[in-house]
């Protein structure tokens, strides 16, 4: 191979892993892997319920200052380095927002460049190889598990002080061989299955629920911001037209309020679509993962390579949509405009 | 919702993560780099239009440049033209010249050819009188008056001579005359 | 057949048929983008961002399916 900085890297990998194999007393026996929609909560801080997505997204959140502080500390006429790829990615975005938007991609540039970055940032960082594998072990919603003299037991009366990290694997045994707790549980008619779980450190954003939702619900209140600002009042004629009603015109005034109807939840559908859209390729693209590492152990491979492509597809899209829903927003109505009139 | 996890304290925790990429990347990335966009267009259109400039510039100086050449080069050409003009002179002058030395030379030549060809006509007739005297003298046996018959052959030689055709003769009569 | 079984096979008739149409859907976006890409190459990065457009309001259906799967099938109703 002629790069060298890459042989470099995959030893360093290789090293790192070795490393914390010896350093931590992790056992690769330990459990199934936590398929949840609901990301699960690692600790409490304050009353707030720290979950994976959430370390996850303060360290993208960090990634994302520290690329911006560092790409403009020093900014060039004649850009080189950090200036230059960040220069070029937003170079690349506004050349595609203009190509959709037009001349009013000016408005809508910062929203949709940072939810583009924010997504791809988010997406790679999930597929950090140990993103959603290391992890500790949590049975039910509040015991946290423990390793003891190599063996996993289960901290619910405080008897198991030292604490593990574990990596995914298959091999749910140690639930026979574990505390009465778990037995108790399971004589109680609870799957054991169900109650223990491996809960990884880090897990993408993007596969919490939350993100998504909050940026479907950014980019959708803005875009009727957008059409209020571009058009005044008489962008809600768009969803609440009585107009033709009021004037005594029953047949096409209720169709007017119909089609207000359509409209209104059409702008629901987004929400939803935008949410799901992000939501469902990037957590069906880690449940893929997981079972493809289940059936055989090079078969992830492959699938890492889609879910890169996903990961920068999905933010792609989110910015786009999100310009090209701004865009609709902000034309004039040409129909409606047209009915003013008269 | 509480089975997807949609939860206002994570909602909110998001939401504000998202804002901050916002806000930092818009502080820190957006209005810079833009600024730094529009600088750098500005900066080129100010030197495309500085080159095409400085371009035209250097073209009418280009002008400038081969007229005078052309100039120079019409300049030279009269001059050269000039210079020949008077070489060929010269040479006709110098030909001339030559010409007449030659001719004068010739004629020089000629003229003492000449005064050598009638010196030896007259000292060829001297010998021809005396040998015919002498043979007359032999052939006769006696003394002649010798005044009286060089007279006589002289004036024999005369009329021979002026009936003569041959080549010397007509020459030493030119010369003579 | 227990009310688990009977989720399940919901769950994975939800996402099996919903995937069906945009498969189709998608592939028809896909061809008519890549046809037009050959006829006029020079428009091929509008053709490609609209393509995506397309593609995307078109597989919004089968992720309606995934979500009434996950619905169905993580049991929140």
């Amino acid at each position: 191979m002629r790069n060298p900085k890459l042989w470099i890297a995959i030893i360093a990998l290789v090293v790192v892993g070795a490393a914390i194999k010896l350093l931590f007393n992790f056992s690769v026996d330990a459990v199934r892997a936590s398929v949840a929609i609901a990301p699960e909560i690692l600790f409490n801080v304050a009353g707030f319920d720290v979950t994976p997505t959430i370390i996850t997204l303060v360290i993208v959140v960090v990634i994302i200052i520290l690329l911006a502080v560092l790409s403009t500390r020093n900014m060039q006429v004649v850009p080189s380095g950090l200036q230059n790829v960040m220069e070029t990615a937003i170079e690349q975005m506004i050349n595609l927002f203009e190509g959709i938007a037009g001349p009013k991609w000016r408005d809508f540039f910062t929203i949709a460049a940072s939810i583009f970055i924010l997504v791809i940032v988010s997406n790679f960082v999930g597929l950090i190889p140990g993103a959603g594998s290391i992890g500790v072990i949590k049975v039910g919603e509040e015991t946290h598990t423990r390793v003891e003299n190599g063996q996993i037991c289960f901290e619910h009366d405080g008897k198991c002080d030292p604490s593990g990290i574990f990596v995914l694997g298959d091999a749910p045994e140690f639930i026979e061989t574990t505390s009465l707790f778990v037995k108790n549980e399971i004589a109680r008619g609870a799957h054991p299955e169900e109650h223990a779980a491996l809960v990884p450190f880090l897990r993408a954003p993007s596969s919490d629920i939350n993100l998504p939702l909050a940026l479907a619900l950014v980019s959708v209140i803005m875009t009727q911001v957008y059409g209020m600002r571009a058009q005044g009042l008489k962008y809600w004629t768009r969803f609440f037209s009585f107009g033709r009603l009021l004037k005594g015109d029953i047949a096409f005034g209720l169709i007017d309020v119909f089609v207000g109807i359509v409209e209104l939840i059409s702008e629901l559908g987004k929400i939803i679509a935008f949410t799901f859209r992000l939501f469902g390729n990037i957590f069906a693209g880690e449940v893929i993962l997981l079972i493809m590492a289940f059936l055989f152990f090079i078969l992830p491979i492959p699938f890492y390579g889609l879910e890169f492509f996903v990961a920068f597809i999905q933010a792609f899209v989110f910015a786009v949509l999100t310009v090209a829903f701004m865009r609709l927003a902000t034309a004039e109505h040409g129909g409606e405009s047209h009915e003013a009139h008269h | 919702m509480e089975k997807l996890g949609i939860n206002l304290p994570w909602f909110l925790a998001q939401l504000a993560g998202f804002l901050i990429v916002l806000f930092i990347l818009r502080q820190f990335a957006y209005r810079p780099i833009l600024n730094m966009l529009e600088t750098r267009k500005k900066k080129i259109q100010e030197a495309l239009e500085n080159a095409d400039r400085v371009r035209a510039e250097a073209a009418t100086q280009q002008q400038e440049f081969e007229r005078k050449l052309d100039e120079a080069r019409r300049e030279a050409q009269a001059v050269a033209a000039s210079a020949q003009q008077a070489a060929e002179k010269e040479r006709q002058r110098i030909i001339a010249e030559a010409q007449e030395d030659a001719e004068k030379i010739r004629v020089a030549a000629r003229g003492e050819l000449d005064y050598e060809r009638k010196q030896m006509v007259s000292e060829l007739r001297q010998q021809v009188i005396d040998l015919s005297l002498l043979g007359a003298q032999r052939v006769i046996g006696g003394n002649l008056d010798e005044r009286k018959s060089r007279q006589l052959v002289e004036n024999f030689l005369n009329e021979a001579d002026f009936g003569g055709t041959t080549e010397p003769g007509s020459v030493a009569n030119r010369a003579g005359a | 057949m227990t009310d688990e079984g009977l989720k399940l096979i919901g769950a994975a008739l939800a996402i099996g048929l919903a995937a069906i149409g945009p498969g189709i859907g998608i592939g028809l976006v896909a061809n008519g983008a890549l046809q037009a890409i050959g006829r006029n190459p020079e428009a091929a990065g509008t053709l490609t961002t609209t393509m995506f457009i397309g593609i995307v309001f078109t597989e919004a259906l089968a992720i309606f399916g995934l979500v009434i799967s996950f619905l169905i099938g993580f049991g929140i109703f």
